[in-house]
């Protein structure tokens, strides 16, 4: 009788341990897929100028680093990041969009909802000036009184000022006409424009087409561009997971160009849709691509916006951006902490 | 001191629990010092983040004093001032903390010195002495860091050092217990247990030896007491084992005795029943041959009527009858007198007979029994023969025995068939009784001729009928052989010496 008892309460607490164990495992597996399992996709839209300070983003979308992170990544090509941010970022083609910080300074006038989270490049010799020999052209003092073509609010505008003031020449002494980036070789070709400021990937071809006649000029150092991504306030407050998302993406593709420098660099030429060899191309050593967000960064864009409101490019009146109000580094805390150091 | 298991094991573990208990709480207390140091460490790190931020700022405010600037240097002296206040109690009475206090107090006076500057000239001399108090200031956190880090090292290298004296103390108390486990507990129970395989080697005369060990002692004791009583005890036991032996050999001569007896009481058994055998088969014959010679007078007189009414007889047919009846008188007598041979038995050296008589009279004796049981009987004589050194009765009477057994050997056989053979070889006659019966075993063989042995079922046969046949072959100076192989047959022959006639 005894032994009969004893034998039911073995089967009994036999049976309560296996139930536990059942439960627990599947607790646990439950816990360990979920927290294992793809994580909800998640659509956006980027506009990124079609030039090298975008490589991140090419880099990321094309080795599929927004994909493993859930993103659903649509990227628009601009022939500037001027026209990303005007005709994507401002008319809501897109969600977010790339441009260089000469373009945000100018848009952070009345953009209040403007803000930017992270510099996806730096670089200090992206641009250059092909100029016409005819027109008697051979170094940058000869641009005094020749007719410059350049687009208008943009880093190239901004480069071509800067160079003036780093050649001590007079602002007015150039004239300037406005034209869209792609238009400008054109223009120098044709011989409306004694000289323009422009930038890979045009300016092969447009060295090539003028020949002979073509002189190209530049000036490495004299602007500090950084390539930032922004997005409105509102968009981002909403979807922060996107953000984080995005950063985390860029970040692994800065690894990759970082160790595999030549297929990164045919990941950007087949973007770009021109040579591999060819030299727009080139990762030039003046080009760093990294995820950063400096504090200089403030410094440098409170020197853009005065030059904005010294060249009549807004009103003179129009108060200077707090650009503290205009970078959210919260996101790019989250991802990469130790890249921040604008100061808060 | 430490004479005891117990007061060693009360020594070591009370001494081990409070030089743990010491440790422990010194590394603890250590361990609360490195943990408020690393806090302290913890709250410099962040004093030279702000720090690092305001030599920045400091910096773009030389390129650049606006809003901006000045909007970013409040907020990070917010966050300095907020991090003083929650700065460790261990750092705030120190001199190089009073110093750090002392020093943002004064960064932030000439920060705010700057802002109101009015001039370039002004702003330019009041940068320069805000950077020489940024300075100073990083320079008081270095002294505090290197204060820290000074302490960090120094109660590292102690609790080292305490740890490897805290194992070395640990080790020699093991040692020592060690020593105190051999000297005061493992010998003396080596001693103890040396005195106990002598003991059960049996020699308990091995006198336990004194130890100091309290408890082993106690043992020691209570072993020698155990070997006395176990002395005493011993010696009782060998008495009762001694007297056991004896019983137990006289138990088995008891036995033996009463076995003896049973056998004896057997063989007397046997005897009387052999006698009373003898007796029957004595009476037996006295009483055939007295039943003989009464039936003798009678078939005389018998006899002779017949004679005479044959003689008298008118017919031949009478005549003839009268014959056959006088042969078959003349037959009985034969019967008779040969009953009243065989029983009168007469067999001295001094007697003889005619072997080819005795056997046509024993074969007329027996040839209706044999005829009854269907066994054929062939005689075989020769045409003459010498007399033999036997009397005609034992010499009928052995082949009477001999026909008999031959006639219960054969009873089986689809062809019983019994062969009387008289020959004479190397001087003397032997006659000899065969059969085609299943023959004689070894072993029934060796004793087929011992007084009373009989294979045949009980009330059956006497087992003497060989015997005596033997008995009185030899009494005539001849033998009497057996040769028989299993499954052929059986043949006994009877040697007797023929009578010397002299001439």
């Amino acid at each position: 009788m005894i032994d009969t008892l004893k034998k039911r309460n073995s089967i009994l607490i036999f049976i309560i341990l296996l139930t536990m164990l059942v439960v627990l495992t599947s607790v646990f597996t439950s816990h360990y897929f979920s927290s294992k399992s793809e994580p909800v996709k998640l659509t956006v839209k980027i506009g990124i100028p079609q030039q090298l300070p975008s490589s991140l983003m090419m880099v990321a979308q094309q080795r599929g680093y927004f994909a493993a992170e859930g993103l659903d990544v649509e990227l628009r090509r601009y022939p500037s990041g001027a026209r990303a941010i005007a005709e994507g970022l401002l008319s809501g083609a897109v969600d977010y969009a790339t441009a260089a910080d000469v373009v945000f300074a100018f848009h952070s006038y009345r953009q209040t909802e403007l803000t930017a989270i992270a510099a996806i490049s730096l670089n200090t010799n992206s641009f250059v000036i092909i100029a016409r020999r005819d027109r008697g052209i051979a170094n940058l003092q000869d641009l005094k009184g020749k007719k410059i073509g350049v687009q208008a609010n943009s880093a190239l505008h901004y480069f071509f000022r800067a160079v003036q003031d780093a050649q001590g020449i007079e602002r007015e002494s150039s004239q300037l006409f406005y034209a869209p980036v792609e238009l400008l070789g054109e223009g120098l070709q044709s011989g409306k424009y004694d000289a323009i400021v422009t930038r890979p990937p045009f300016s092969s071809e447009i060295s090539e087409n003028l020949g002979n006649n073509s002189i190209i000029l530049s000036a490495p150092g004299v602007y500090l561009q950084h390539e930032l991504l922004m997005t409105h306030k509102s968009y981002l407050h909403k979807n922060p997971e996107i953000a984080d998302r995005m950063l985390r993406a860029l970040f692994k593709a800065e690894q990759f160009i970082s160790t595999h420098p030549q297929d990164a660099k045919k990941i950007v030429s087949r973007f770009m849709g021109t040579e591999v060899n060819s030299t727009d191309v080139q990762l030039p050593d003046s080009f760093e691509y990294k995820l950063t967000l400096p504090q200089t960064l403030l410094y440098l864009l409170e020197t853009q916006a005065q030059w904005i409101r010294s060249d009549v490019l807004v009103k003179a009146d129009e108060p200077m951006p707090d650009f503290l109000q205009h970078i959210d580094t919260a996101p790019f805390k989250r991802v990469v902490p130790s890249r921040v150091t604008v100061i808060e | 001191m430490l004479k005891s298991i117990k007061s060693i094991l009360i020594f070591y573990v009370s001494t081990l629990s409070v030089l743990g208990v010491l440790f422990s709480a010194w590394m603890l207390h250590q361990q609360q010092v490195l943990t408020e140091l690393r806090s302290e460490d913890q709250f410099a790190d962040q004093l030279e983040i702000i720090t690092s931020d305001l030599m920045h700022l400091t910096a773009e405010q030389s390129l650049r004093l606006n809003v901006r600037t000045a909007k970013q240097w409040d907020s990070r002296m917010e966050a300095l001032q907020n991090l003083l206040k929650i700065s460790p109690d261990s750092l705030r009475q120190t001199s190089d903390f009073i110093q750090l206090q002392s020093s943002f107090f004064k960064v932030e006076l000439q920060e705010k010195k700057l802002r109101s500057d009015s001039s370039l000239h002004l702003q330019s001399r009041s940068m320069l002495l805000l950077l020489t108090q940024m300075r100073q200031a990083t320079i008081d956190i270095h002294a505090i860091r290197q204060t820290i880090s000074a302490q960090r090292v120094k109660i590292t290298s102690l609790r080292t050092t305490y740890t490897i004296v805290f194992f070395a103390v640990l080790w020699l108390f093991s040692l020592t217990l060690a020593a105190l486990v051999l000297f005061r507990i493992r010998r003396p129970i080596d001693q103890v247990v040396a005195v106990l395989n002598k003991f059960g080697e049996g020699d308990l005369s091995v006198s336990v030896p004194e130890v100091e060990t309290q408890e082993i002692k106690l043992v020691a004791q209570t072993i020698s007491q155990m070997a006395k009583n176990l002395s005493v005890m011993t010696v009782s036991r060998n008495d009762l084992l001694a007297e056991v032996a004896r019983r137990t050999l006289a138990e088995e001569k008891l036995i033996q005795h009463e076995e003896q007896l049973r056998i004896d009481h057997m063989q007397l058994l046997e005897s009387r029943e052999h006698m009373i055998q003898i007796e029957k088969l004595s009476s037996l014959g006295t009483m055939v041959g007295g039943v003989a010679h009464e039936i003798n007078n009678p078939l005389m007189g018998v006899m002779n009527y017949v004679e005479y009414a044959r003689d008298k007889a008118a017919d031949d047919k009478s005549r003839e009858v009268l014959d056959n009846a006088l042969h078959e008188i003349n037959r009985i007598k034969k019967i008779v007198q040969n009953m009243l041979v065989f029983v009168r038995g007469d067999n001295s050296r001094q007697a003889s007979c005619d072997v080819r008589d005795s056997v046509n009279q024993t074969s007329v004796l027996l040839e209706g029994e044999l005829r009854k049981n269907n066994v054929k009987l062939e005689v075989d004589l020769p045409a003459a023969l010498p007399l033999v050194q036997c009397s005609a009765g034992s010499l009928q009477q052995a082949l009477v025995n001999l026909l008999l057994n031959a006639r219960d050997a054969v009873a089986d056989q689809k062809d019983p068939c019994i062969t009387i053979k008289v020959d004479e070889a190397e001087g003397s006659v032997v006659l000899s009784v065969s059969d085609n019966g299943p023959g004689v075993s070894d072993e029934i063989r060796q004793k087929i001729f011992d007084p009373f042995f009989t294979t045949k079922p009980v009330g059956k046969g006497t087992g003497l009928g060989l015997s005596v046949s033997r008995q009185l072959i030899e009494e005539a100076g001849g033998s009497l052989t057996l040769s028989s192989e299993q499954g052929h047959g059986a043949r006994f022959s009877v040697v007797l010496k023929p009578i010397k006639i002299i001439a």
